[in-house]
């Protein structure tokens, strides 16, 4: 693991026991500069833990956090942007007031804050809600607000629990597309969440972690490839009879996907199909997907506790 | 971005913009004012139906509803053109009675010389019935009686027989003149109301304050919070708000009553002159800042604390209490303002703001000393309760839908930083 002093967030062996239950145990991970970085993990794997330790909400027992290359003090921690999980909105504030007062704190001037909110609320369509209270707003609706708190003040690190929980897919695309905006003014992006085709759409590295421990960290094409190719998929007019067994999966569009076993390797399909003289479209060897690596890996895991 | 206004200064500003928006605030505090006003209004027609009877226009009015049957024969001179008005019999004043012409009828009984006994026939109303006409009937009595029988000077000194001056006797022996009735009621009744005004903005600065911090905790709001602005800031600013909220307040009905108390004694004829000591406002307006600074401190404290909303409210419900126990034991604060509870009760930090205030309206003796005193007593706990606060303030808010128990209150004292 590249651990140098210019990652944008670097945690180094962070331990943190509640009680007799370690929730994280000594888990290492860094974050580069300028990428989008994908946290994954279970329900209860220390993911929030972690999170807290690395902005210094929390003290760890053991380990050392990094933030833009300090300590997480207030002053560093003025130039980050925190959305948490399940985060919620005092439902008697009014919208405008409380970007502009969380944008203040993040170290916005009053006028600042005030412009920043206008240029936000039209990017994410919610400007006519400006005046009215976070009550009156559905949920999606203060996720959205949130999200606007968060990246009022431009930070240059992101830090994002379960983002896109509790919105409709429009708005999931929305924060995408302004996440995407932010990565390409310089910011780095680290988020977490449940949804692996996320993950895959935006993430170049991943930190997996399950009971308190990392179980995976790094580029994610990396980590696929070195789990090697686990099925082909072909898209031909028929079936080989050979290859018609319960290791074969039918898709739609004449699509067929093939797990690999110690007999059936790619290239043995591929001659399948040319032995039967049937026409093929299309043929790729897959790779194993997030989804995939995710339940294997935490599964084992698991097993192995 | 400017990076130089300070984080305690943000939330202070964006916390009294908050306040001073809410219709609740806006409400209590101008309602308050409103009623200063209405009752400078209001009071002067209260003393119209108190005058004596045999003085003004109101109580000559009041004759013409009268009437009267004389059986004795012991006034043959009682009736007036305008009332009271003579029947010969008994049925007649009743019947006049029954077409509104008059609302009581008096029977002067035979003997009545000796006994005394007058039949007094009215449509009493309600379960306490009283008679309007009754003290004025007495003193035409006493009238009738006594005229032609002694001189006009002394037939004056039978109805009206004593205009006291009262004159306080001091520990030495040496005497003082009594202060006016304004200055006395005045003096008891402006201390109380703002006591009471004081106790009831604490009701609902804590409430505020519980609520609000509980609510940042319990929608995760305090974590992007505190990871933008120090314990120290958070709680300074908020402190410092809803402080400014309190003097803001006071000060608002200060001038309200500087205005009407003083129009309405002096609306009120005979009752005297009565001004508000500058050193009974400076204590008032000392009594709702201390007051204000251990009441939020208290109730961000609880706040902090309380794993949800719900149970912030049930834990916080018992700070506004305490300023209420003054009120309680008002019987024996306001009758023995010097006693050892009212002056335990002034000493008490979380009573103290309130019970000078009970205390001072019951005539209660205390130094600007004994007042500072106190009221620094109520400052150093705020201090103590702060830097408690400050202490536990990050664990606390973490203990998100953990029960309070004595040992995560145990456990957020030892994370404490």
């Amino acid at each position: 693991m590249n651990m140098n002093g210019e990652h944008a967030l670097q945690v180094e062996g962070v331990t943190k026991t509640f009680g007799s239950r370690t929730v994280v145990d000594r888990v290492s991970f860094a974050v580069r500069p300028g990428e989008i970085f994908g946290f994954l993990g279970p329900n209860g794997s220390g993911k929030t833990t972690t999170i807290r330790m690395a902005l210094g909400i929390i003290r760890p027992d053991s380990g050392s956090v990094s933030v833009l290359g300090s300590h997480p003090e207030l002053s560093v921690l003025k130039a980050v942007g925190y959305l948490p999980e399940e985060a919620g909105l005092p439902a008697r504030a009014g919208v405008m007031d409380i970007i502009r007062y969380l944008g203040r704190l993040k170290g916005l001037s009053r006028e600042e804050a005030e412009s920043r909110a206008v240029e936000l609320l039209t990017r994410v369509g919610l400007l006519e809600h400006r005046l009215a209270k976070v009550e009156a707003l559905s949920q999606g609706m203060r996720q959205m607000i949130q999200f606007v708190v968060t990246i009022a003040h431009r930070p240059g690190l992101l830090i994002l629990d379960e983002p896109f929980s509790g919105l409709d897919p429009l708005n999931v695309q929305l924060m995408k597309q302004i996440l995407l905006e932010h990565q390409r003014d310089g910011a780095t992006i680290m988020f977490s969440t449940h949804i692996m085709a996320d993950v895959e759409e935006m993430c170049e590295r991943i930190a997996l972690i399950s009971d308190g421990r990392l179980l995976l960290f790094g580029d994610l094409g990396d980590i696929k490839r070195a789990r090697g190719v686990k099925s082909v998929q072909v898209q031909a007019d028929g079936i080989p009879d050979e290859l018609r067994d319960d290791h074969s999966k039918l898709l739609p569009d004449n699509m067929v996907e093939y797990e690999l076993t110690d007999r059936r390797t790619p290239e043995r399909i591929f001659q399948a199909y040319a032995a039967s003289g049937i026409s093929v479209d299309r043929y790729e060897r897959m790779l194993p997907s997030l989804n995939d690596i995710f339940i294997e890996e935490v599964s084992r895991a698991r097993h192995n506790a | 971005m400017r990076g130089t206004t300070p984080d305690a200064w943000v939330i202070f500003s964006e916390e009294l913009r908050g306040h001073l928006r809410s219709r609740w605030y806006l409400f209590f505090t101008l309602a308050v004012v409103v009623l200063m006003v209405i009752g400078m209004l209001v009071v002067p027609l209260f003393q119209g139906g108190q005058e004596s009877p045999g003085g003004g226009p109101a109580a000559q009015e009041g004759f013409k509803r009268i009437g009267f049957v004389d059986d004795s024969g012991s006034f043959p001179s009682l009736e007036g053109e305008a009332g009271p008005f003579r029947f010969a019999e008994r049925s007649q004043g009743l019947e006049a009675i029954a077409r509104g012409e008059i609302d009581s009828l008096y029977v002067i009984t035979q003997g009545y010389l000796q006994s005394g006994r007058v039949e007094q026939y009215a449509k009493f109303e309600g379960r306490f019935p009283s008679d309007p006409n009754g003290e004025a009937f007495r003193q035409l009595l006493v009238q009738g009686l006594v005229a032609g029988r002694v001189e006009a000077d002394v037939a004056v000194r039978v109805l009206d027989p004593a205009e006291f001056e009262s004159y306080r006797v001091e520990e030495g022996g040496g005497v003082s003149e009594l202060e006016s009735t304004a200055a006395a009621v005045g003096g008891l009744l402006v201390p109380l109301l703002f006591a009471g005004l004081l106790a009831l903005s604490l009701t609902l600065g804590s409430g505020y304050m519980v609520q609000n911090v509980s609510g940042e905790k319990e929608s995760r709001l305090v974590e992007v919070i505190v990871t933008s602005a120090s314990p120290v800031s958070i709680l300074a600013g908020k402190l410092l708000a809803l402080a400014t909220i309190g003097l803001v307040q006071a000060g608002v009905w200060i001038i309200a009553a500087v205005v009407t108390i003083p129009v309405s004694f002096e609306r009120v004829a005979g009752a005297g002159v009565f001004t508000i000591s500058a050193g009974l406002w400076l204590t008032i307006i000392a009594c709702f800042v201390t007051g204000y600074f251990l009441t939020t401190t208290t109730a961000i404290l609880v706040g902090a604390l309380a794993p949800s909303n719900r149970e912030a409210s049930r834990l916080g419900g018992w700070i506004p209490l305490l300023t209420f126990v003054p009120f309680w034991l008002s019987s024996l604060v306001l009758t023995q303002p010097n006693g050892l509870a009212a002056r335990i009760l002034s000493y008490i930090p979380f009573i103290a703001p309130t019970g000078i205030l009970v205390r001072i309206s019951g005539g209660g003796e205390m130094s600007a000393w004994h007042i500072a005193a106190a009221l620094i007593g109520v400052l150093i706990t705020s201090a103590v309760l702060l830097w408690v606060a400050a202490r536990v303030f990050r664990a606390a808010i973490l203990m998100r839908g953990q029960s309070l128990t004595r040992h995560n209150l145990w456990v957020a004292l030892r994370k404490a930083e």
